[in-house]
């Protein structure tokens, strides 16, 4: 009787972990089935109306994509960005989703390149800015690939977090 | 009676050759002329044909003056890059607004800015730690090299007030001449136009950054440019008031640096450039 019973829950434990093994399969495909679909348009709407901003334009063409970061627009499923339309203040906020994560992997390299630009030219030149852009960072989630440079960079980065 | 007939036929024959000597003697001395009066001619021909080829060369100076004295036409700032420093990088910014609107600006022109640029550290080493060369189409590269890769035909270069306070005027020039070197050496095609350092807010000049200063660097840099052969564009002209200082509603950040433009600024710095494209 003792055997039985046994028997009886290893066969219930080899279940059980067959199907927590199938249940875990999906997730090492590494594909994005389970990534949120964001909408970055209001993802901006909400980062820049939520703080107070420097006068920002925005950027919308792919020409301009091309011309300030270098990202190949083929790289790019959807994209958001504003900075400081004067050059003045380093605030500069890019939302892309990239259409894959090899894409993302060269546009978050693209986004470093900016990065360091802005950081190095702002060191001697306005410090208080340097200070801003350093506590600042380029962050890649999925396809998902974003730069956040803001007095409130670590608050807006906390709610573009969470529309994941 | 004979002795008439042969006295008479010796006057005769002494009368023919003696006309005979005239005539031959007259005929050399004619030839002579001639040979002379040709050879006087051949060379007025030729001082005509030179005074005619100096006039056709004075003719095509006055042409390309007159076409240079011309408004810009449209597509003429395709093949421009605009090279400068925080300056410039608004006018970018502001280029870029404006056809993000769907308006025309500047035509298809790029850019190759950074703040704090100047002509000394646009010849630092690409690697250096500190280097604040800027990206063309999001990667870093030397002013050279972005010339080449942009395909530009026309550079157009405003640097000059980050250093002042560092340099004197001569070590500007002189970076500023190795600068265009560089250019000249990898695209020697290309048309190098050299923009005046626009002025300072009256209100925010300094020891070091003054509209003396700005002036002074000025003219040394005109003076560079008609040695070299380089277009001097006298943006400052248009963007200063009386006193030589920039005017407020041309100031971007009147309560910081008094040196970035406004949008009315930048619109005006377009506005010399199309009407002034080669400067005159």
């Amino acid at each position: 009787m003792n055997a039985m019973k046994t028997r009886k829950i290893r066969r219930v434990c080899a279940l059980v972990l067959a199907l927590g093994m199938l249940l875990a399969l999906p997730a090492c495909g590494g594909g994005n089935e389970e990534e949120a679909d964001i909408d970055l348009t209001a993802v901006m709407e909400e980062l820049t109306g939520a703080y107070d901003m420097p006068e920002m334009m925005t950027v919308s063409s792919t020409d301009s994509l091309t011309s300030f970061y270098g990202i190949d627009p083929a790289d790019v499923d959807s994209f958001a960005i504003q900075l400081c339309s004067t050059g003045l203040d380093a605030d500069e906020i890019v939302l892309i989703r990239a259409v894959d994560q090899e894409a993302a992997a060269r546009i978050a390299e693209k986004l470093e390149t900016r990065y360091q630009s802005k950081l190095n030219q702002m060191q001697n030149y306005l410090p208080e800015q340097y200070e801003v852009i350093a506590a600042c960072a380029v962050e890649t989630r999925g396809t998902y690939v974003s730069m956040i440079i803001s007095p409130d960079g670590e608050a807006m980065t906390a709610l573009y977090h969470n529309y994941f | 009676m004979l002795s008439v007939m042969s006295a008479l036929a010796l006057v005769f024959v002494i009368a023919f050759a003696i006309c005979l000597l005239v005539t031959t003697k007259t005929i050399s001395t004619l030839k002579d002329s001639a040979a002379q009066l040709e050879a006087e001619n051949r060379q007025l021909t030729q001082e005509l044909t030179e005074a005619q080829s100096v006039v056709a060369e004075a003719q095509e100076l006055l042409d390309e003056a007159a076409a240079r004295a011309q408004p810009a036409g449209d597509g003429f700032f395709d093949d421009a890059l605009f090279v400068g420093d925080s300056v410039s990088y608004a006018l970018e910014l502001y280029v870029t607004q404006q056809r993000e609107s769907g308006e025309e600006c500047l035509d298809e022109a790029q850019f190759y800015t950074a703040g704090s640029l100047s002509w000394s550290n646009l010849l630092w080493d690409l690697d250096y730690a500190y280097s604040v060369h800027p990206t063309f189409q999001g990667e870093k590269m030397c002013l050279e090299d972005a010339v080449e890769a942009s395909g530009a035909k026309k550079v157009y270069i405003m640097l000059g007030m980050n250093g002042m306070a560092d340099h004197d005027n001569e070590t500007i020039v002189a970076d500023a001449a190795e600068n265009c070197r560089c250019i000249l050496e990898k695209c020697p095609d290309v048309e190098i136009f050299i923009q005046s350092v626009t002025p300072v807010l009256a209100s925010k000049e300094t020891d070091t950054l003054n509209n003396e200063r700005i002036e002074s660097l000025n003219q040394a840099l005109q003076s560079f440019c008609d040695e070299q052969g380089f277009t001097y564009l006298d943006v400052a002209s248009v963007m200063m008031d009386e006193s030589g200082a920039l005017i407020s509603e041309y100031c971007g950040d009147p309560e910081a640096m008094g040196i970035h433009f406004s949008g009315e600024g930048c619109a005006a710095w377009i506005e010399y450039l199309e009407q002034h494209p080669y400067g005159v």
